[in-house]
């Protein structure tokens, strides 16, 4: 590789060098030469060494280069441009100019025919790609960003191609004006004729540039090789001294090295060899590179014997057939007799490069056909195979975090560069240093490996990552990395065509189709990781899939962590049901698990998928429902008993009444009296069955607005007639702007029973507050607040049932909640409860919320619907506040 | 004072009224249901129609219509107050929701049927 290089080297000098003495015949140009070298060496050496920090490109460089080509590229084309116009006028001028001398046109043919043109062309092709300071620009620019690659695949050809479209036309002028030069040296000939002075210079400007650049980069790129691939693996500093700074004197030595190896093989051929046979030489020796770089690039069963084999052979025939004849041409043909010697003439030069690329090629092909692939050599091809995508395995690791990983880099590279290494692939990577996720980790493996080859090469870089991390024996199959791979699709977006464009169509519905499943997914790899995490799993967890793939289920926060090892444990029934609690919310939740077994390529993998329902909402209107089910069926009951017990107790009435006035003692009185009174009694409970059971009352007929402050105010007075109620402080901080719709009386019943409970509940001197601060623009919301004894459990859940009281016989119906329940759904409101409130684990709130009513709103409605016909379904806000009080369904103990 | 007739198909409590009424002076007739009581006596006789909403065969509001223009006082358990007001709708002159007192039905039948003659005078 190295000796191919040289005569390209070479060849930039010696075309300096001949342009030098065209333009100033009699000067001594080696000084200048010398001159130039050193120039080339110290800029590279200042610009070209990276700083471990700026691995891919240094910018100034790169700035360089691209300046100097522009340089390069516009002079060609303005000196083009100018002399054309010059020589010819236009291109009718060309035309007839032509016609008039076939001679030219037949000169640009037979130069074809004689060589073989076309063998010449694809070695100029292809060969560009092997340069090895094209190679360097190309991949080392790949890894920022593979779209300037791809760009660059087509535009760079592109370049060459507008050039070689100038090349005919400097031919014919250079013909048409008889210019003096070689061949080689046209342009400045012709730009002496038509454009002196300056059209010279910038020829030599031009020149200048391009040779520069190519040794700048060339230099470059060998020194690195070479400090990879041999300095590095034959000797290694201590990881004490800084491994930086004494890389960057090796690529320094190299360059140097380089530079004087050009210089010497420019004065080894300069008097004999003409420019072209310098090119050609170079050409033909990285043509043989050809094979094995497209092979490896696009042909997964290229391997390393092949490769090398086919080198070997390419490279022996051409250091005989091309190489020798150029150093010592004159030498060989007076050697050997017979005339054997003409084969090794440069003029016979196609015959032994066609013969070394096929021999090269056909060993190549064969021998990869022939032998088997190591498993290192599969995955490594897959690296290499450009339009294939990465496929990591999920192999076990056994560093647990990021300081792990620091401290088993140390031994090799030393604390800091351990440090600074692992601290910049977690940057490339969009890590944070808090990772624990054995994906992260895996893919922080990878980084650091392929950082450290852009430092040390591959070679090397391969096994300090290995000795000092390597993956655990896998105890089964490790499962691909899916999620790594998806990603890698992602990016490819429009790139597939045909089948593939189809196939990733199909991947994206079916990954969309489980992403936004309405139920939570969860996907297992058979090792316990993580390797799907959906968007309602997102949404009901508050945890992102990119903080949670990759990571084991153990490392994951609780109940999640709990939930689903208590599922995977469970040996036959893979289902649970349970209630959690999430972000301070109870939520209900299903788990579903199923085993999956996906055959790929002969090996079963094993993983699980965990389905997961958020039965929360559900739950609690299903409970809802139940409950008003069973109110309308008690309501139901009651107003049939109602009926019922009406005409009986309607006769003992009568007759008890009867039976008074006809009694003269004052004893028997008193026992009619009574008796009379429980049939008042009697009727008194069968009426607050009925109205609860709303078959006996008129339904409202005009919803009025109601002033929330005042009806409570009112309220208020009445709870505090009682004599208990008079040792109560009642507080009322209702807004006095809050307004509602209904039946002032209704309300007031409202307020009455749940004002009564609570004084009923609390001690004397207590407090009692109502109060509205919690209202909305849509929804008014009265609490009323109590210290008292609270609820108990043993009740919560019938609160609303009828007949439910905590009160002793006599003292309350148990009717009082049921009717404040059935008179607040009549209007649309919900009545919410909560116990206990406080610290001491005592008191009650009662929350009720109304449709808000702002009386600036011009019309009222005329009729308010019927209750049963009319309530409202449960709204989301509503539900929430639901969940947040953890309500407790409650009647009013009156 | 007046001719009433009660309308009622609990004997206990028709007998009861029907005590309670005569001992203030009215004449008081009785019916179980609107059937027997369309066949044994021309409504419009009475000053009063006394009648229970509930009955066996027709509702007691049947009778509001043959009685006219003589007053209707409807009785109602209340599991029927809101047929009650259905009642007063069609034409019922007033309505008591069993069970009553004494004390409360008399004047009520009294005004009824008096208010009842002065609008008819009209």
């Amino acid at each position: 590789m190295i000796i191919m290089t040289l005569p390209l080297l070479a060849l930039q000098i010696e075309a300096l060098d001949q342009l030098l003495n065209l333009l100033l015949p009699h000067a001594n140009t080696s000084p200048l030469i010398f001159t130039f070298l050193i120039a080339v060496g110290l800029f590279i050496m200042y610009f070209g060494i990276r700083s471990p920090e700026r691995r891919y490109g240094h910018p100034s460089l790169i700035g360089g280069m691209a300046l100097l080509s522009l340089v390069k590229y516009s002079a060609l084309l303005l000196l083009v441009g100018v002399s054309f116009h010059r020589v010819f006028g236009d291109f009718a001028a060309l035309q007839s100019w032509l016609d008039q001398n076939p001679l030219a046109l037949e000169r640009l043919y037979s130069s074809t025919r004689q060589a073989p043109w076309h063998n010449l062309n694809l070695a100029f092709c292809t060969s560009v790609v092997a340069l090895p300071h094209l190679f360097h620009v190309v991949l080392s620019n790949k890894h920022e960003n593979i779209k300037t690659f791809f760009i660059a695949t087509w535009a760079f050809p592109a370049c060459l191609l507008l050039v070689a479209f100038s090349i005919p036309v400097v031919l014919w002028m250079a013909i048409k004006l008889d210019v003096a030069p070689p061949a080689e040296y046209f342009l400045l000939g012709v730009a002496q004729h038509v454009l002196a002075p300056w059209g010279p210079l910038l020829v030599w400007l031009m020149a200048l540039c391009a040779s520069f650049a190519v040794l700048a980069i060339s230099a470059l790129t060998l020194s690195i090789m070479v400090s990879h691939y041999w300095v590095l693996p034959l000797y290694q500093p201590t990881p004490k001294a800084g491994i930086y700074s004494w890389l960057s004197w090796v690529k320094r030595a190299g360059i140097a090295f380089f530079l004087m190896a050009a210089y010497l093989f420019f004065r080894l051929t300069h008097d004999t060899q003409s420019l072209s046979d310098l090119v050609m030489l170079t050409v033909v020796g990285m043509l043989q590179f050809l094979p094995g770089i497209v092979g490896t690039l696009f042909w997964p069963r290229a391997n390393r014997k092949g490769l090398l084999f086919g080198l070997a052979f390419g490279f022996i025939v051409w250091f005989i057939g091309l190489l020798l004849p150029i150093l010592f041409s004159s030498l060989l043909t007076r050697a050997l007799p017979f005339g054997l010697g003409y084969l090794f003439t440069i003029e016979n030069w196609q015959t032994p490069a066609f013969l070394a690329f096929t021999l090269n090629a056909m060993t190549f092909v064969s021998l990869s056909l022939i032998t088997r692939q190591s498993p290192v050599e599969i995955a490594t091809a897959q690296n290499c195979i450009v339009h294939s995508i990465r496929k990591p395995y999920r192999w076990d690791i056994s560093w647990r975090n990021v300081n792990d990983l620091i401290q088993r880099l140390t031994p090799a590279l030393g604390h800091s560069t351990a440090h600074r290494e692992v601290a910049l692939a977690l940057r490339n990577l969009g890590f944070t240093p808090a990772e624990q996720r054995p994906y992260a980790l895996r893919r922080l493996r990878d980084q650091l490996e392929s950082n450290l080859s852009a430092l040390f090469g591959p070679a090397l870089a391969q096994r300090v990552v290995d000795n000092q991390l390597p993956y655990l024996a896998a105890t089964g199959h490790a499962g691909q990395d899916i999620y790594y791979i998806e990603q890698a699709l992602s990016s490819y977006e429009t790139r597939f065509s045909g089948l593939a464009d189809t196939l990733d169509h199909l991947r994206r519905f079916h990954r969309q189709t489980v992403l936004a499943l309405p139920h939570g997914v969860i996907s297992l790899s058979g090792n316990g990781e993580i390797i799907g995490w959906n968007l309602a799993m997102e949404r009901l967890s508050h945890i992102t899939h990119e903080q949670v793939i990759g990571s084991k289920v153990q490392d994951l926060e609780n109940p999640w962590k709990d939930l689903i090892l208590r599922l995977i444990s469970q040996a036959q029934a893979q289902a649970l049901q349970e209630t959690v609690n999430i972000a301070g919310l109870s939520h209900c939740l299903s788990l579903k698990a199923t085993d999956i077994l996906t055959h790929r390529t002969g090996k079963a993998l094993r993983g699980m998928i965990i389905a997961i329902e958020d039965l929360t909402d559900i739950k609690r209107l299903e409970s809802q429902l139940a409950h008003s089910e069973r109110l309308a069926s008690v309501g139901k009951l009651a107003a049939g008993v109602a009926h019922e017990i009406g005409n009986p107790l309607t006769a003992i009435a009568c007759l008890s009444q009867e039976l008074r006035s006809g009694l003269r003692t004052a004893h028997n009185r008193e026992l009619v009296e009574e008796l009379i009174r429980q049939t008042h009694r009697i009727r008194d409970i069968v009426q607050s069955l009925v109205t609860f059971s709303h078959s006996g009352l008129p339904p409202t007929q005009r919803a009025v607005p109601v002033i929330v402050s005042t009806n409570v105010d009112a309220a208020i007075q009445l709870t505090r007639l009682s004599d208990a109620g008079k040792k109560m402080c009642f507080i009322n901080t209702v807004d006095s702007d809050l307004w509602i719709l209904g039946d002032e009386q209704k309300f007031q019943q409202v307020f009455i029973n749940v004002l009564s409970n609570a004084r009923d509940a609390s001690t004397p001197g207590d407090r009692i507050v109502v109060s509205s601060h919690e209202s909305t623009d849509e929804t008014a919301v009265i609490t009323i607040t109590d210290d008292g004894h609270g609820i108990p459990d043993s009740i919560k859940d019938t609160l609303f049932d009828p007949f439910v009281t905590t009160k002793r016989p006599g003292q309350g119906t148990g009717l009082g909640l049921s009717l404040v329940y059935s008179i607040v759904r009549e209007f649309n409101g919900h009545i919410y409860f909560t116990s206990p409130v406080n610290a001491r684990g005592t008191g009650t709130q009662v929350k009720l919320h109304f449709p808000r009513f702002f009386p600036e709103e011009t019309t009222t409605p005329d009729v308010i619907p019927h209750a049963h016909a009319a309530v409202k379904p449960l709204t989301a806000t509503l539900l929430k506040q639901q969940v947040k009080q953890q309500v407790l369904k409650q009647p009013i103990l009156n | 004072m007046g001719t009433i007739l009660i309308v009622e198909d609990e004997m206990i409590i028709r007998k009861s009224l029907c005590r309670l009424l005569s001992r203030y002076d009215h004449i008081v007739s009785e019916a179980e249901s609107v059937e027997e009581a369309l066949s044994l006596y021309t409504l419009t006789d009475f000053d009063l129609i006394l009648t229970d909403l509930r009955l066996p065969g027709e509702s007691g509001t049947a009778l509001i219509a043959p009685a006219a223009p003589k007053p209707v006082l409807v009785m109602t358990s209340y599991a029927s107050l809101k047929s009650a007001i259905e009642a007063m709708k069609l034409g019922a002159a007033n309505y008591i929701a069993k069970p009553f007192d004494h004390d409360e039905l008399r004047p009520l039948a009294q005004t009824t049927y008096r208010a009842d003659h002065t609008c008819t005078h009209w």
